[in-house]
């Protein structure tokens, strides 16, 4: 289970409450994780990645032989290594939220950092990857899949880009002591942006390699 | 390890398997209608273990919970649908 209890200690107890605050790597249910405002951030992002993914199916359904042509152009090694990269980076950052709640702040910089590293490890395969392409001769300008490919992966780029910076301001913000298992609402909000990343990923990783 | 999908090391484990199972399709399948539904289930599994236990939302407020997980129903309905009807979907979105 994810739950797990700890012996109370002269800390957890709060001036004028003799009770001990009982800390737990579960979240409180009903809550809205992380600050509101990440929230509207997220369904805006998510709309425009679906947007993006109506485009694909109505491009592929007007041009059947470019769509079924075009995953076997691509480097399916990349797009596995990238998908497995964001999984691991957003199970990090979930790990990393667990810790905080039980007041284990070292622990939880540590997942964080490794959530970062696979964030950058994305970053190098996606360049590497467009570098590749060129050298095949693919580019944005090849076909109406090309077209989709890049605009796609190009805007998720983007947005690896800045949550891992976003991932970097929460360790900055471990460090300092900002968080901890009774105040972490910071760190709770940079993580649901980054697992809204990994969720678009999920669905562009099919669409543009598996199906074919 | 607790080997439940309530436990997100396990979960963590299992998302990567089917990964590296749809990667293994990309290479050595053609697509059809029974590869599609493949495809959108695995999409629908993977989207809904992440919202529910990575995103934490599984008793979060109902509203986002409900908002996400619908996401990935419809996001995996329509791979199935596009496969399944390219040719319609293709006279009702044409412009002209």
């Amino acid at each position: 289970m994810n739950s797990t209890l700890t012996l109370p200690q002269p800390e957890d107890i709060e001036p004028g409450n003799p009770q001990p605050v009982q800390k737990s790597s579960a979240p409180k249910p009903g809550r809205i994780p992380g600050n509101t405002a990440i929230w509207v951030a997220i369904f805006s992002e998510m709309s425009e990645f679906a947007l993006m993914f109506i485009v694909y199916f109505i491009a592929k359904v007007h041009n059947p032989e470019v769509f079924e042509a075009g995953p076997g152009k691509l480097n399916t090694m990349a797009g596995m290594l990238n998908t497995l990269a964001l999984l691991s980076s957003s199970y990090f950052v979930a790990k990393s939220v667990q810790a905080i709640r039980l007041d284990q702040v070292q622990q939880s910089i540590r997942w964080l950092s490794a959530s970062v590293a696979t964030g950058v490890i994305y970053l190098v395969i996606k360049y590497w990857e467009f570098t590749w392409n060129e050298a095949q001769g693919y580019s944005v300008d090849t076909d109406l899949f090309f077209t989709v490919y890049y605009y796609m992966t190009f805007n998720h780029f983007l947005h690896v880009g800045w949550g891992s910076g976003a991932l970097l301001w929460g360790i900055y913000r471990l460090k300092n002591g900002a968080y901890n298992s009774q105040e972490h609402e910071g760190l709770e909000t940079i993580a649901s942006y980054w697992h809204m990343i990994d969720l678009a990923w999920i669905v562009i990783f099919p669409l543009l390699y598996v199906l074919n | 390890m607790q080997l439940s999908l309530r436990n997100i090391d396990f979960i963590w484990l299992v998302l990567m398997g089917i990964t590296i199972i749809n990667s293994l399709i990309a290479e050595t399948a053609d697509t059809n209608l029974v590869i599609s539904v493949i495809i959108a289930i695995s999409v629908a599994f993977k989207g809904r273990m992440v919202v529910q236990h990575f995103m934490e939302l599984h008793n979060a407020n109902r509203f986002l919970r409900n908002m996400m997980n619908l996401y990935f129903y419809v996001i995996p309905l329509l791979i199935v649908i596009v496969q399944a009807f390219p040719a319609e979907i293709a006279d009702i979105t044409r412009l002209n």
